[in-house]
């Protein structure tokens, strides 16, 4: 059974890695973030695609388990066909603007406790995570009831899984797709996949944000946010829970990285990596209804930053790209959500409801509180550490990088998005927003870290100057020189 | 100079961001029962190993307490307690059958974990929280609740979150009380001076199939008298 289980997902991440390194550009000098940076895409990037084809297994050739292996298979070919393909035409290299190479960043006793400390939670973590995980293996009541009861529900259920909607709402299959693929591999629902894909996820986040902070601000930098992101319990608590907020978080940081990273190209052709940003936002889609929102908000802040700045035919360009790596899967979640599901509880209620709601003064008060409230509280006022943080080691902060901007508006759209939801919720406001909003801000979590990371100043020896020779853009460092 | 590389503000924020982790894994461990039970199980172990070795040394036979596993509290909304409790029930019923639900554990009005706990462990039969099923289910909190059911004892209601507190006074009052109709299905409920709790019309002729123990039993719902 662990060699099927293994196979499995080795098929499933293969995939992913060959889709991910065809659209990623080569970098010039061997580095171990960028590997890992695509070892952490190649995951949720396979473990995403291959759920949708299961997905389309499961409407048409349903329970012949042969066919699915036939999908994957051939889904594994075409990724190696175009890994293959783009060898030749994929010419982009990765150059790093703004980063001082690691080299430049003289070892310093403070640099490696930081590293040391990085690591040995980092080992903590992957302990408790067992721990817990032997201790509670179906996960939390809300994993068990939104994820793996629908997965329970894809696999023993056979021809009739459809059957799990008539008592769900409209969460889409990535998660619990993931898993029942696995367990028709395998024969058997075992709760160890439920497990693997929880840790595969929660374990994905840190190791991508760690090398983007790494890539584009020094591996200093990378391994604060590793840090600080492991600090935040409730980002851990969750991925042991095995709720769906760590892999949707790991689609946004995906999806924003990788919007970073192409900004960083220095040759060849830009857009590859706007294919594999689109392929991230559908998959966030794919994993819950929030995810719909990331996209929105990606067309609203590069319609105000980069339309005025690239011009119209430019920025349709872009966007039509980004739309090659999204429409495939937002395809398949629009079929999902008009052929299999019933309309989802908020459109419910009819307009009059929404308008109503809408109307109500106090209904905005109370969120706001709430939503106060809980940032307040978050991850034992993580929030204060990092604005703490953003104030004693930056004067000058960065923002005049479009991409920068481009990543602030996405999150505020999306912070503004989670309100909107709360105003028109059938369901009773206060309990609604007191249950919700700290898991909703989990998901943000580890990108609103690698926003700060990006903006912040990196913590650099003052009397080496040629560091900030080659900071082009962080002008309060050269200033000091 | 302590810190000769780095501006004072560098050092405190780093420090900040160095301290913060164990402020918050102390507080994580301060309440987690993972943790709790982990450091019981170190505890007991070395404990264990203490009395040996006094036992050994003094050749006294303690009476030593066993470590507890990690795991060994098994919480009535434990998924594997579900599991144990409804294996056997498993295979009584058609996977592709639509099944009602009955319980005295008064969740569904609040929070219906042990509805879903059972529509976990049965998946993929489909379980409706109501009564009018040829096959209903019955979850009780124990096995002899089942020999007192009789139309007289079982009740329905709408889900009203704010019943709770009426639903237990009642249970007091009256002994047992049974749940009805799933949320928004008001077909055979009539608002009365309980709270909306009234007896249920449909369960006239309620058969007992099988007692599987631990509270777990199936019924087969006759015709009305």
């Amino acid at each position: 059974m662990i060699f099927l289980i293994m196979l499995s997902f080795i098929i499933s991440i293969a995939t992913g890695y060959f889709f991910t390194v065809s659209l990623l550009p080569d970098r010039q000098v061997a580095s171990f973030s960028y590997a890992l940076l695509k070892i952490c895409l190649s995951i949720g990037v396979g473990l995403g695609i291959t759920s949708c084809l299961f997905f389309l297994w499961l409407i048409t050739f349903n329970p012949d388990t042969v066919a699915l292996i036939i999908f994957d298979s051939f889904l594994l070919i075409a990724s190696i066909i175009l890994f293959k393909y783009m060898i030749r035409f994929n010419t982009n290299s990765l150059f790093i603007k703004t980063t001082p190479p690691d080299a430049y960043l003289k070892p310093s006793w403070m640099i490696s406790v930081v590293t040391a400390l990085f690591l040995i939670f980092l080992g903590g973590s992957v302990i408790i995570f067992l721990i817990k995980s032997i201790n509670t293996p179906h996960g939390y009541f809300d994993a068990i009831v939104g994820w793996n009861m629908r997965a329970r529900f894809l696999f023993r259920g056979g021809e009739l899984w459809e059957t799990v909607f008539s008592i769900f709402t409209t969460y889409p299959l990535l998660i619990p797709g993931t898993i029942a693929r696995i367990w028709y591999y395998i024969g058997s629902d075992t709760t160890i996949v439920p497990i693997i894909v929880a840790f595969l996820f929660t374990f994905s986040t840190v190791g991508l944000l760690y090398s983007s902070v790494s890539i584009l601000r020094g591996r200093s930098q990378g391994v604060l946010a590793g840090l600080l992101l492991l600090s935040t319990v409730i980002f851990l608590q969750s991925g042991m829970n095995q709720v769906g907020d760590v892999p949707v978080g790991f689609f946004y940081l995906a999806t924003i990285v990788l919007f970073y990273l192409n900004d960083n190209i220095s040759t060849g052709k830009k857009g590859f990596m706007l294919i594999l940003a689109g392929i991230t936002t559908g998959l966030a889609s794919w994993t819950k209804a929030e995810g719909n929102l990331l996209m929105v908000s990606i067309v609203v802040a590069s319609t105000l930053i980069f339309l005025p700045k690239k011009g119209f035919k430019k920025y349709i360009k872009d966007l039509l790209i980004w739309g090659i790596g999204l429409i495939p899967i937002l395809a398949v979640v629009i079929y999902f959500k008009t052929q299999i599901t019933s309309p989802s509880y908020i459109t419910d209620q009819g307009w009059t409801g929404i308008i109503d709601k809408l109307a109500d003064p106090t209904r905005y008060l109370i969120i706001t509180q709430i939503m106060v409230e809980k940032l307040v509280a978050f991850g034992d006022g993580v929030l204060f550490l990092l604005a703490l943080y953003l104030i004693l080691m930056g004067k000058k902060y960065i923002i005049r990088d479009d991409i920068i901007t481009f990543s602030i508006i996405v999150l505020c759209f999306m912070l503004i998005g989670y309100f909107s939801i709360y105003l028109i919720t059938p369901v009773e406001l206060s309990f609604h927003v007191q249950v919700s909003f700290k898991r909703l801000f989990l998901q943000l979590w580890p990108t609103i870290i690698f926003v700060s990371f990006m903006i912040v100043k990196p913590p650099i020896i003052i009397n080496d100057c040629s560091v900030a020779e080659n900071m082009d853009k962080l002008v309060s460092v050269k200033n000091q020189c | 100079m302590i810190f000769p590389k780095y501006s004072p503000r560098t050092i405190i924020g780093i420090i900040l961001l160095i301290i913060f982790p164990f402020f918050t894994y102390s507080h994580w461990f301060a309440y987690s029962r993972v943790v709790s039970t982990l450091v019981t199980k170190v505890k007991s172990i070395v404990t264990e190993q203490t009395l040996r070795t006094n036992e050994n040394s003094m050749n006294i036979n303690a009476n030593i307490k066993k470590p507890t596993p990690i795991g060994d509290f098994i919480s009535p909304i434990n998924p594997i307690y579900y599991e144990q409790r409804f294996k056997h029930l498993k295979s009584e019923v058609p996977k592709d059958k639509i099944v009602g639900y009955m319980t005295d554990r008064g969740g569904v009005y609040s929070k219906p974990i042990d509805w879903w706990l059972t529509q976990y462990v049965l998946t993929p039969l489909v379980i409706y929280r109501d009564i009018d099923r040829e096959l209903i289910i019955g979850n009780f909190s124990n096995s002899e609740i089942i020999s007192k059911i009789t139309p007289d004892t079982i009740y329905c209601s709408n889900f009203y979150p704010s019943n709770q507190e009426i639903m237990n006074k009642l249970s007091n009052e009256r002994g047992l009380l049974l749940i009805g109709p799933k949320h928004s299905a008001t077909a055979h409920v009539t608002q009365g001076s309980d709270g909306g709790i009234m007896k249920c019309s449909s369960v006239n002729n309620l058969i007992l199939l099988k007692d599987f123990g631990d509270g777990v039993a199936l019924f087969k719902r006759g015709e009305a008298k």
